[in-house]
Order: C-alpha cells, then structure tokens, then sequence
C-alpha cells in the first residue's frame, strides 16, 4: 500500500513552503454563502425545482432574493420572475453557476 | 455583499418593497396565488386582496399516457391570509 | 404578533377556515392565540356530502399548523394600516438585529483584546507561558 504511486504533491517537488491554496477552494460554508452573493446560482428545491439567477442576498434562515429567475422544472424553463423570495425552508442546496 | 446595487440587504426587503402591490405566490400542493400584497410577518404569513387562485390538478391518467395535462382550477377570494408554512416563493411585479 | 392583532381586531366577524386537508369551514371567529390556534363558533363545512361527520358539530378548536388559508371580512380590514405597521415592524426587527450584532461584535473585540493583554502580562511575569503551567488543568 505504501509503494502505491502517487501524483507529485507540491511539497515534494521543491523545499519552499507550497503558495496557499486558492480561497475558494477552503473555507466555511458561510465563507461560500458570501462569496456567492452577486453571483449567478442554482437553487434547488426539495421538490426538484431549480432557480437558476443572480443571487442579491440571503438570511440566516436560507430565505434567499433572486433576481433575473428561470424556474427550471426537470430542466425545462417553466416560468422567469424579475426577482424572487424563496422561503429558505424549500432549500435543497445552493450551486455556483459561476466561477468564485 | 453589496447592497448599493439593489438598495437589498437581506431577503425580507425585496418583501418590504412589494406591499400595496400586486405579487405572484407560489405555495405548495401545486397551487399559486396573485393579489396585493398587504402585510407579512417572518414565518412569510401573508394577508392580500382581490386574490386568484390557481390550483394545478395533475391527472394520474394522463401521467401514465406520457402526456403533461394539467387541469387548472381557479377561484377569487376578496381578503385572504396565507399561513406562510405553505409558501414555497414569492415573486413582486417587475420593476424596469 | 402583527398577524395575532390582526386576528385579534377579527374576533366576532364571521371567517372562512381553510384546512390543509382541503376542509373549509365557515364560522364566527371567538378566539386566536400566538400560534394562530383558531376557536370558531356556529360553524358550516362547506361541501357537508363529502364530510358528514362534521355535520353535528356546532364549534371547533383549530390548531394553527393545519391551517392553509383563513378567508376575512375585507370591511374590517383596514389595508393601509396594515401596510404600515408590516412596515414599522419589519424596521423594529433591523434595529434589534443590528443592535444584537453591534453587541455581539464589541464583546468579541472586547475580550479578544482582554486576552491578549492578559497574555502579555503574564508573559511578563513569568517568560513564555505555557498551558499546563497555568496549572487549574491538572487539579
């Protein structure tokens, strides 16, 4: 198991302390929640829905404001809304849709 | 964050900025609403008037065809309060 | 607490109970309490061939979670009062929340700062300290 081959780790190429790994890639999931805002997203709903838009903001209940929305029902738009309030109970997950 | 784009800081607002218009609900068990908006509270309880209801009634018959047919059931309720557990979205008039 | 008011303002006018099971029941409103538990008086259920049961049933405690909608008198709805006060209580909620978070982040800083020049004293005193010879561990 010990002698399996590994890829080549940073560290093992040169002495130097390795550069800090990109922020977007570490960090809480508040740090991810704040770095979302502004960003486009999907939202998933419990019931399979997707939101997909620009996220302008959320609470700590996950309520969250959408705005330019395309309601995606088995990956069909089924309905676009200027902005949107989904009540954060409804919330299945939070998916950037672009890069950090 | 940055709130100076759509004066919007936290969800609630875009909420806040809809009252006295009207707003499209989206509740669960396949039913939307539109009315003006007259107060709300967190739980997303709401109180409207000159409400439409629309209830999707999905017809198992129809599924097992391959076939989307909904039918569509609607009804109007003068002043109406909506207990905010059923509220999947809400949705205020476009502002452009 | 804006919408118990509501119903509070409703007691005695006549409302339309909608159930989560779809049951709809027309009666005087005699009383709400905080959850929205609902206690109507001379009720009808609308559509009694599909519920006879309910037939016999002159009055009715209705827990507020099973609840879906309550149809009101829109003469004794006073709209704009509404508006405003959703909107004065809304505001009231900010001031706390800010207030909460104002409080929060100073005694962060607070005792963060208190630490550190804790620390330096002691450091101070005695050289670098180290945990276990603060020594309360290993009593």
């Amino acid at each position: 198991m010990d002698e399996s081959p590994r890829p080549p780790s940073p560290s093992r190429q040169s002495q130097s302390p390795p550069p800090p790994p990109p922020q977007s890639h570490t960090g809480s999931p508040t740090d991810f929640l704040k770095g979302v805002v502004g960003k486009r997203v999907v939202v998933r709903l419990t019931s399979g829905v997707d939101y997909r838009g620009v996220l302008s903001c959320l609470d700590g209940f996950m309520n969250i404001a959408l705005e330019q929305t395309e309601e995606h029902v088995n990956g069909v738009i089924t309905n676009r809304y200027g902005d949107t309030f989904v009540r954060g109970n409804n919330v299945l997950y939070i998916s950037a849709a672009e890069p950090l | 964050m940055d709130p100076s784009v759509t004066g919007i800081q936290e969800p609630f607002d875009l909420i806040r900025l809809s009252l006295s218009e009207r707003v499209f609900v989206k509740l669960r068990g396949d039913r939307e609403l539109t009315g003006i908006l007259h107060a709300y509270d967190g739980h997303m309880n709401l109180i409207m008037s000159d409400v439409e209801e629309t209830i999707m009634i999905v017809d198992p018959d129809n599924i097992a065809n391959g076939q989307n047919v909904v039918n569509v059931a609607k009804r109007k309720m003068d002043m109406l309060f909506v207990r905010g557990d059923g509220v999947i979205l809400v949705s205020p008039p476009s502002r452009t | 607490m804006l919408i118990f008011s509501v119903f509070k303002t409703l007691t005695d006018q006549q409302v339309t109970v909608e159930l989560k099971n779809d049951l709809s029941i027309t009666g005087v409103l005699k009383s709400v309490d905080q959850f929205l538990n609902i206690r109507l008086d001379n009720i009808k259920v609308a559509d009694e061939n599909r519920h006879p049961h309910m037939m016999a049933v002159k009055n009715c405690f209705i827990r507020g979670s099973v609840v879906r909608y309550v149809q009101l008198p829109p003469e004794h709805v006073d709209t704009q009062l509404l508006e405003d006060a959703t909107r004065r209580e809304q505001k009231t909620v900010d001031v706390d929340l800010s207030l909460y978070f104002f409080i929060a982040r100073m005694y962060i800083i607070f005792t963060s700062r208190q630490m550190i020049y804790l620390h330096k004293q002691l450091s101070n005193l005695y050289g670098q300290v180290d945990a276990s010879e603060v020594g309360f561990l290993d009593e």
